[in-house]
């Protein structure tokens, strides 16, 4: 299964999108003004021309929605005419190829031709390894620092201490941002000025397997086109708040304010422990910045692509972690927050309920995951609670 | 699971100062109550969201959250969305929709509401009646067996307004004698804990436009949501609302219901509607056997079941906007939820009693007693869930601590439906007789608890 990617603006004419004869679907970005507002996948006949009248029949019944709330969104609040700079240091932290982090630097040097400015830091997390083919050497733009360990964590905290700027913002290498990312980045500093993360929005880079279109289709990475400040403990309409961030932290592309995320004491190195795992990482430390009072802010313009997982057992697997990260950041919070322990239970449940059901929607065909992605992230995440001292123990310390 | 904090009621009109400034506003804010916040374009209500106080802060934030919320409203006043709705200003054309069309402000409306020794909210109602344009032809205050002379006194202050006692008690008697008194062609009916919109009687006289339209309903939204009590039958038991878009309720809904039992009760609400003058003539007054001071309420919901019976139309208008000051304490509040399960398994007998539609009975014995049923063991979670909450003090969980006494206001209102349901089943064989006899209202009269009310008439209208 392959889908074509077309990017196109609704002020500006419609392309007409000659699809190759193994291009199934397409997958249409749709932006105002720059600004992504919708995207939405698309079954077309193999090698069909689609004609701008047919795809803006495509966007409008997908995403009239979208584009009439962008609208008006823009009309209560039009767009700031300055941003202020923001003083940045971009991380990434490599466990690739040089093919990958080469695609990464290339986009972010793109935006920097640009005109702006900011320090790229390349942090290598396995340097010895063949297939990174040896340590990065450092480009005249781009410094490069080698992880004390395999963690993600120690990785990150390296790159904390070593940037000297006031906010460093956290690529996967597997990236590549787009040219309104940046543009992002400063709104939502500008408009957020006490803001300790700002994450954003991760589209496809490509869809050419069908594992990679499941994974677009599957809601959970859709955190959506609206611009969110998330602080303080409730969000309505959310139960699983602000215990499972998951939903709005978007790990391969967020950026902290760095004096906050050291404040709390960086990223906390323990889960690095047993196999990394990224999304425990990430979610503990917004947990941590929301717990502190700090505001969350979530900017779909700062916008990367990534590619998703290409094969079923690399989408299976990406499901299981999801679902283990989660299990391990919980049984953290709860050894760690113990006058929390009532809610984390709450949301343990909340968790179980909200998989259960999907579980039984897609064993109904109902739901866009497939049952086995939905029981390899329950299975993640009960194995990871299941293996966990404190859950077992309830939290209790020496036992 | 929603936390029943007291919340502060805000509207904003889109049209007027930028959202910038509504943020900036609320930094004087005196207290950190999260905000339940009422969206409009000038006169139409686009949607409502609950918004804690802390992310009232970023208005770009706040803008796409407004926008998401307002969308379906909007789309719904302007159409499906062309190709020029993506370009340009989509709200500015709410302009030519926001008000009701002159052709209409002519057709007359009266407008009647019956209260009985409350003056003080009664006056709260009548002034913004009075305020509104297009008026109405005509007020109508009944005054339902008062025990004071506090309700005449008070409309002897307003010449324009027409005062009528009715000697005998219960809501639906008194509609009838405002009914009966009225001269307009259209009749509209509010309770005396509302404040209407100033468009109010405009908008409920434009929705007869349709010649097959007999009863027309508005959105309720609340006044205020100070106590737990208000907060819980806002967020928790639905409220009125009945959203934000036009609905239309004909035969193809009541033949898709028939079944089971037409769901009557999502037209609207009994504070913010009006009937066709000449419908009444057709399928007769309001049941006196039902409503407030009987048998609870659904007075309002049976009646528009006979008039689909009969083929006629009901229809939902977003913009006849009402605000319900809802029952302040949880004691209030239980009564009123008994009453509403008894007055609904009436009505469900009633109807079944005229008509035969056997989904009535099937809904009164099979589905709600399954669904009591099936709430049972959510409701004795809760319990102990919110027995812990109370304990333990975490920053989020302090926050429910809070909250878990208000929180315990809901099982216990499940005890009083169920109540109310069993109190429902024994007025069964008075109603099905096709008559309410005399014992029945003794029954009710003699009941240890006062007679809840589901509007206009305060607890214990009826029993003494």
């Amino acid at each position: 299964m392959h889908y074509a990617i077309v990017d196109v603006d609704v002020g500006v004419a419609l392309p007409s999108v000659p699809l190759r004869p193994w291009q199934e679907g397409l997958g249409v970005l749709v932006r105002r003004q720059g600004r992504p507002i919708s995207f939405s996948l698309h079954t077309l006949p193999p090698g069909a021309l689609v004609s701008p009248d047919h795809l803006r029949r495509l966007i409008m019944d997908a995403g009239e929605a979208d584009i009439l709330a962008a609208a008006i969104g823009d009309e209560i609040c039009p767009p700031q005419a300055a941003l202020s700079a923001v003083d940045l240091t971009v991380v990434i932290c490599s466990r690739g190829t040089k093919q990958s982090l080469e695609r990464c630097v290339g986009a972010l040097r793109a935006l920097q031709s640009a005109g702006e400015r900011f320090d790229t830091l390349v942090v290598q997390r396995n340097p010895g390894t063949a297939a990174t083919g040896g340590p990065i050497v450092a480009m005249s733009d781009v410094r490069a620092t080698v992880a004390p360990g395999p963690g993600l964590a120690s990785a990150r905290n390296r790159a904390l201490r070593t940037a000297r700027t006031e906010w460093v913002a956290f690529l996967d290498d597997e990236v590549e941002v787009d040219h309104g990312w940046l543009a992002g980045l400063r709104s939502a500093v500008t408009e957020h000025d006490d803001a300790a993360v700002v994450t954003g929005l991760a589209l496809p880079s490509e869809l050419t397997s069908k594992p990679q279109i499941q994974f677009e289709r599957g809601e959970r990475h859709r955190r959506g086109f609206d611009r969110r400040r998330l602080q303080g403990p409730r969000l309505p309409g959310d139960a699983l708040y602000p215990f499972d961030t998951s939903a709005l932290v978007t790990s391969c592309n967020m950026a902290y304010r760095r004096h906050a995320a050291l404040a709390l004491g960086g990223f906390d190195e323990a889960l690095d422990s047993g196999s990394p795992l990224q999304h425990a990482t990430d979610m503990d430390m917004a947990f941590r910045v929301l717990r502190s009072g700090r505001p969350l802010v979530y900017e779909p313009r700062m916008l990367v692509f990534r590619g998703h997982p290409v094969t079923r057992g690399a989408l299976r697997h990406d499901y299981w972690g999801t679902g283990s990260g989660l299990g391990v950041y919980l049984a953290k919070t709860y050894s760690t927050q113990a006058s929390e322990r009532h809610a984390l239970r709450g949301v343990a449940h909340a968790f179980s309920r909200r998989h259960l059901r999907e579980l039984r929607r897609s064993l109904d065909g109902r739901a866009s995951v497939p049952p086995d992605l939905t029981v390899a992230q329950l299975a993640g995440g009960f194995s990871a609670l299941a293996k966990s001292k404190a859950v077992r123990n309830d939290g209790r310390p020496g036992s | 699971m929603r936390t029943p904090a007291p919340l502060r009621v805000l509207h904003v009109d889109l049209a007027g100062a930028p959202l910038a400034q509504h943020v900036k506003d609320s930094e004087a804010f005196d207290d950190p109550r999260d905000l339940y916040v009422v969206f409009w374009w000038r006169g139409l209500a686009l949607g409502h969201a609950e918004i804690p106080l802390a992310l009232w802060r970023s208005s770009s934030a706040l803008s796409d959250l407004v926008a998401r919320t307002v969308v379906p409203a909007v789309r719904g006043w302007l159409g499906p969305a062309d190709d020029s709705l993506t370009e340009g200003s989509v709200l500015s054309r709410l302009e030519t929709v926001c008000q009701p069309t002159p052709t209409v402000r002519s057709r007359k409306v009266s407008v009647v509401i019956c209260t009985r020794d409350r003056p003080q909210a009664l006056k709260r109602c009548l002034e913004s009646v009075v305020r509104c344009s297009p008026q109405a032809a005509e007020v109508i205050v009944v005054d339902n067996a008062p025990a004071t002379g506090v309700t005449r006194a008070l409309v002897a202050r307003y010449p324009a307004i027409t005062y009528v006692a009715e000697p005998v008690p219960g809501l639906s008697a008194a509609r009838n004698s405002g009914v009966r008194k009225a001269t307009g062609e259209i009749v509209a009916f509010t309770d005396d804990d509302v404040t209407v919109h100033p468009q109010w009687v405009g908008w409920l006289g434009q929705s007869f436009e349709n010649p097959s339209v007999q009863a027309v309903t508005g959105l309720v939204l609340p006044a205020e949501l100070e106590t737990p009590a208000q907060v819980v039958f806002e967020q928790v038991q639905g409220g009125f609302g009945g959203g934000h878009r036009h609905k239309t309720f004909g035969p193809a809904f009541f033949a898709a219901g028939k079944a089971k039992g037409v769901p009557v009760w999502r037209i609207g609400a009994g504070a913010s509607m009006a009937v066709r003058r000449s419908a009444f003539d057709a399928v007769g007054l309001f049941d006196v056997r039902l409503g407030a001071g009987a048998a609870g309420c659904s007075e309002d919901s049976e009646l528009w079941y006979r008039l689909l019976a009969e083929g006629w139309t009901c229809a939902y208008n977003p913009a006849a906007v009402v605000l319900h000051y809802h029952r302040e304490t949880t004691a209030e509040l239980q009564r009123q939820q008994m009453a509403y399960v008894r007055g609904h398994l009436a009505a469900l007998f009633a109807q079944f009693s005229r008509y035969r539609h056997w989904g009535n009975l099937r809904r009164a014995l099979l589905a709600l007693p399954r669904y009591y049923l099936r709430r049972a063991p959510a409701e004795l979670l809760r319990l102990a869930h919110l027995r812990q909450a109370g304990r333990s003090g975490g920053w989020f969980s302090n926050e429910r601590a809070v909250a878990a006494e208000a929180c315990l206001v809901m099982p216990s209102t499940y005890l009083a439906e169920l109540r109310g349901y069993v109190e429902g089943l024994t007025l069964a064989p008075h109603l099905l007789a096709g008559s309410y006899s005399r014992s029945a209202g003794r029954q009710i009269k003699r009941s240890r608890h006062p007679h809840p009310t589901a509007g206009a008439l305060p607890a214990g209208g009826g029993s003494d």
